[in-house]
């Protein structure tokens, strides 16, 4: 398949990007999908795509706004999914709905040719620069350095909320600060990916490795690998069959997903689970 | 006696609009047991939640140590262990009974610091007594939800907290591991003096160290004082409002 000899020098940068997006979406992915919090992951997303077409029409760096309004998202929703008692579904929907009212609009509003904006719905990692890579890669060594740095911390609070803060873990704290890391690396990752693909690389991945282990540990290495091999398969098939690229790593991650769940181990056992409780 | 460990003044604890602990004021001390009883609804979890600052405090206040409980002040937290009544573990979680035990360490040793060999035998030690020493790798949610309670009482001793908070802990463990716990944490109180919440409904199996009951009803203290005063079966029935069948039987021990 892959030897290195083979691959031509235009795919040297698209596969460095996709190897950092893979480790860096799936890692706040395990966080996503551990807390159930996936549709906020997926607003914040959405908030994220909002900021850059905003950057677009006004004429400033697209990743500025995609940060400013992924980081607005997560202090708007935060502290309503940080409560625990309520699902925040509700008011994520709420937000969610409104960026992409002001999505639709911003991309009324932007004068002349669209395809810019249009650019960020399916992102470009063909022609991802150097800066963008540079950005990714410091994002993703911040996150890794997060996840080594507080492992126990971050698995208390996933673990449940109140375990952390009864044993005296600033459980808020860890909390906001996966929710920033969550809008960070979506920020850095939507010029790259896009806004649609983003999903499918925060979600499926670690979605996947849930499926398959009762280890924090093996679930946060699994879905790395799994983010990686969804971004590094999907351009090797758009690259062998000159299919759309954002799309092949869409399917990759999903086909990933459905085998994790076929060959899940935990699949007949939630369901005596609901027996029991 | 010294000054208190833990002060209450004037506390109204609300949980959406609606109040549950409604003006309570007491204070707890060193080595000093505590039995909180009520009726279901009473407000005892609550009382507790406040000690940890978890809930809403409307007015009034908890002190503990003399500082001011609140939701984003966690070292205070690592003094106080809590046993809480339920935990709903989603079963899928990766994480196994020996880390989630593991977790009473975390805040102990502070923030990006990774556990010492200290801590993992102090765990294996406690998992050992409580008799769930084998079930160390399994899933904390595949094992039964007995052995996830010794597991979260586990991870409260574990803490080695100079305040305990226990919310019904025994309430799902049978006879043999009631007893086990009980004379864990009576020994708790010998070693370390520690000052102790206990919530419970088992009238029969109360902590023999107990020093102090308080009886709550709808949301205050109804009553306050050393065992030998207050469990008698009129007061009981009058707590729990119910017909005689309830306390009857169940205090011939004592
Ligand atoms: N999460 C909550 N949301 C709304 N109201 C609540 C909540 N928890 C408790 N309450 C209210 O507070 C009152 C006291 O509840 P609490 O859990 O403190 O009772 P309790 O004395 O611990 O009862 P039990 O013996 O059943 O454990 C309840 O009657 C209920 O109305
Ligand atoms: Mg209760």
């Amino acid at each position: 398949m892959f030897s290195f000899l083979e691959i031509p020098g235009y795919l040297i940068k698209p596969l460095t990007a996709g190897f950092l997006t893979g480790i860096s979406c799936s890692l706040v992915g395990v966080f996503i999908v551990t807390t159930h919090l996936s549709f906020l992951g997926i607003c914040i997303a959405h908030s994220a795509f909002t900021g850059a077409l905003l950057g677009i029409w006004l004429n400033f760096n697209p990743t500025l706004g995609a940060l400013i309004f992924s980081l607005i998202a997560s202090a708007i929703v935060g502290p309503l999914a940080d409560r625990g008692e309520l699902s925040p579904d509700t008011s994520t929907g709420i937000v969610f709905s409104t960026m992409l009212g002001l999505a639709f609009l911003i991309i009324g509003l932007i004068p002349g040719s669209k395809s810019s904006a249009m650019n960020l719905f399916w992102g470009n990692i063909l022609t991802v620069s150097y800066t963008d890579i540079l950005l990714l890669a410091i994002v993703t060594i911040f996150l890794i350095g997060i996840f080594t740095f507080l492992y126990k911390e971050i698995q208390a609070v996933l673990c449940h909320r109140n375990i952390a803060i009864a044993v005296g873990i600033p459980s808020a704290l860890i909390f906001y600060l996966m929710l920033i890391a969550t809008g960070v690396s979506i920020a850095v990752s939507l010029q790259t990916v896009g806004g649609l693909l983003i999903y499918s690389l925060l979600l499926n991945p670690s979605a996947s490795a849930y499926q398959l282990t009762y280890k924090f540990k093996t679930m946060i290495l699994l879905s790395i690998s799994f983010g990686v091999m969804s971004c590094w398969g999907g351009i090797w098939v758009s690259y062998k069959f000159n299919l759309p690229t954002g799309a092949c790593i869409i399917l990759t991650s999903s086909i990933i997903f459905i085998l994790c769940s076929i060959f899940s181990p935990k699949k007949d056992k939630k369901f005596k689970d609901q027996n029991n409780d | 006696m010294d000054s208190p460990i833990i002060e209450i003044k004037d506390l109204v604890t609300t949980y959406y609009g609606n109040t549950v602990i409604k003006g309570l004021s007491t204070n707890f001390y060193h080595n000093q047991f505590t039995v909180i009883l009520g009726p279901n609804g009473s407000g005892k979890t609550t009382l507790l939640k406040s000690i940890l600052g978890l809930c809403n405090i409307a007015s009034g206040e908890v002190k503990v140590f003399g500082e001011k409980v609140h939701k984003w002040k966690y070292k205070i937290r690592r003094r106080i262990a809590y046993v809480s009544q339920v935990e709903n573990i989603d079963p899928r979680l990766p994480i196994t009974i020996e880390e989630s035990v593991l977790l009473g360490r975390a805040g102990v040793r502070g923030l990006g610091k990774p556990y010492t060999k200290n801590d993992r035998e102090l765990v294996t030690q406690i998992l050992e007594r409580l008799g769930i020493a084998h079930l160390r790798e399994k899933p904390i949610g595949k094992v039964s939800g007995g052995e996830r309670q010794k597991a979260s009482i586990a991870r409260a001793l574990v803490q080695e907290a100079p305040i305990i908070l226990m919310d019904e802990p025994t309430a799902s463990l049978d006879p043999n591991a009631q007893l086990e716990i009980l004379s864990i944490i009576n020994n708790l109180k010998e070693l370390h003096k520690n000052t102790t919440i206990y919530v419970t409904h088992e009238l029969a199996e109360l902590p023999e160290k107990c020093d102090r009951i308080i009886m709550l009803k709808d949301g205050n203290i109804w009553r306050d004082g050393n065992p030998e005063e207050l469990l008698n079966e009129d007061l009981l029935l009058e707590l729990y409002g119910g017909s005689d069948f309830c306390c009857r039987d169940r205090l011939k021990h004592h």
